[in-house]
């Protein structure tokens, strides 16, 4: 697989299409997020109203 | 601000599974329940703001009225501009001191209700104008479609600007694809409106309350930083409202598509805020070219008055004129060209791509400096501020 001389088309070809790109900064947005804030998912206290 | 998106991960959490678990047979009921979550949120955000938008609903109940009375359809429509003039009123009044005075203790989000006059308004008003067009074009939606369309929690606060379309047939069932694109793009979007615009606006280093840096370099850096950050801002905003209308199988338009792509004003107006141009086209432009029969004096004046829209100041006025007369300007040069006979030999590559470089270095810095001046509290540091761009 590593060896295959036509990865880097295939990698392209697939990173080209949108729904395919959408899912993969999908993936990358939600791991930003959760590395970027310890949640805490405990329902927030929105008791003032 | 990072409680709020938790809060939209319980609310999609626990909302999107009741909605998809009635029946398909239940449409409506679904829609009753999506408004009736909507309603609540904007009751739990502050009571004026689910009375203004209220006021909102009645005026468009009254204009369906008038359609059923087989009232003037032209005159309706002229009268349906007056839509926009709680704009002007919210300027006029100082509506945070009237709603704390009117509401007491209650009114404890003043920030919030401030936030809402100026740009929650803008769009309830503009979203209460496209519904009462649809219905005196003869395309009117049922009474729940139009509340749904005013009150949708996913694209409440700024958009993307929608009339009633993507309300009317939500789909029967969630689709596995709907349901992945939706959850992708809620947490892309969470990145860029949390993380990525966090990390170019740095921490209160830039405000929007104006700039008063050292020297010409840094006015310049900020200009860009801001522009930026407003760009993440809104992207990000878009993207978790596109991603959250999919978990209920509502499809809204797209809002941006690489405006940082621009190699000219015009262009960047096919790429920024899309359902705003979509606006502009089909209640400003196509309708002011009809009357005047000028294109260029039609695209002019349509962004001024989307400059007023924005908000009804002074230093918005000439943001709407800054962009209008680039946009003059811009398709006046396309239309002279267009009438000249076309090369033999087109520009050698070389050239092109100096051209589309400085195309593009121009447009960028154009409407980021129109944009930083438009966001200047007052028109005195709007002015100072363009000054400050050169050292003055």
């Amino acid at each position: 697989m590593a060896d295959d001389p036509k990865l880097p088309s295939k990698l392209i070809t697939i990173l080209r299409d949108p729904q395919t790109m959408t899912y993969v900064l999908g993936v990358i947005g939600w791991l930003i997020v959760v590395w970027a804030f310890p949640f805490d998912w405990s329902l927030p206290a929105y008791a003032e109203f | 601000m990072i409680a709020e998106f938790s809060f939209l991960i319980w609310l999609l959490g626990l909302s999107v599974p009741v909605y998809w678990a009635m029946p398909a047979a239940w449409a409506a009921m679904r829609q009753v329940f999506l408004a009736v979550v909507s309603v609540v949120l904007l009751w739990a955000l502050s009571p004026f703001i689910l009375i203004a938008v209220t006021g909102f609903g009645v005026l468009v109940a009254v204009f369906a009225l008038a359609v059923g009375a087989k009232a003037d359809k032209r005159r309706l429509k002229m009268i349906s501009w007056g839509l926009f003039l709680p704009l002007l009123l919210v300027e006029v009044i100082p509506v945070d001191l009237v709603i704390s005075g009117l509401l007491g203790p209650r009114a404890v989000d003043v920030a919030g209700i401030r936030g809402f006059a100026l740009l929650g308004l803008s769009y309830t008003a503009i979203r209460s104008f496209i519904i009462t067009r649809e219905i005196i074009d003869g395309n009117a939606p049922s009474p729940l479609q139009a509340v749904m369309s005013l009150v949708f929690f996913g694209s409440f606060v700024a958009g993307p600007i929608t009339g009633s379309t993507p309300f009317r047939k939500p789909a029967a069932r969630l689709e596995g694809q709907a349901a992945l694109t939706g959850i992708a793009r809620i947490g892309w979007g969470a990145a860029v409106f949390f993380v990525f615009r966090n990390a170019v606006a740095g921490a209160d280093a830039v405000g929007w309350a104006g700039v008063a840096p050292d020297g010409t370099a840094a006015v310049w850096i900020i200009t860009y930083q801001k522009f930026l950050t407003l760009y993440l801002d809104f992207t990000g905003y878009s993207e978790i409202a596109i991603g959250t209308a999919l978990l209920f199988g509502i499809k809204l338009p797209e809002n941006f598509r690489y405006p940082f792509l621009a190699r000219s004003i015009q262009e960047f107006w096919q790429r920024w805020h899309l359902s705003l141009g979509a606006f502009i086209g089909t209640y400003l432009f196509k309708p002011l070219v009809r009357s005047y029969g000028k294109p260029t004096l039609a695209i002019f004046m349509a962004f001024v008055i989307v400059g007023l829209w924005h908000r009804l100041a002074l230093p918005y006025f000439l943001w709407g004129i800054g962009h209008g007369a680039g946009l003059a300007l811009n398709m006046y040069l396309k239309q002279r060209k267009a009438k000249q006979p076309r090369p033999v030999d087109p520009s050698p590559l070389a050239i092109r791509a100096v051209q589309n470089g400085a195309g593009w270095v121009f447009t960028m810095t154009y409407v980021a400096v129109l944009s930083s001046f438009a966001l200047s509290p007052d028109i005195g540091s709007a002015v100072a501020y363009l000054l400050s761009l050169f050292g003055v």
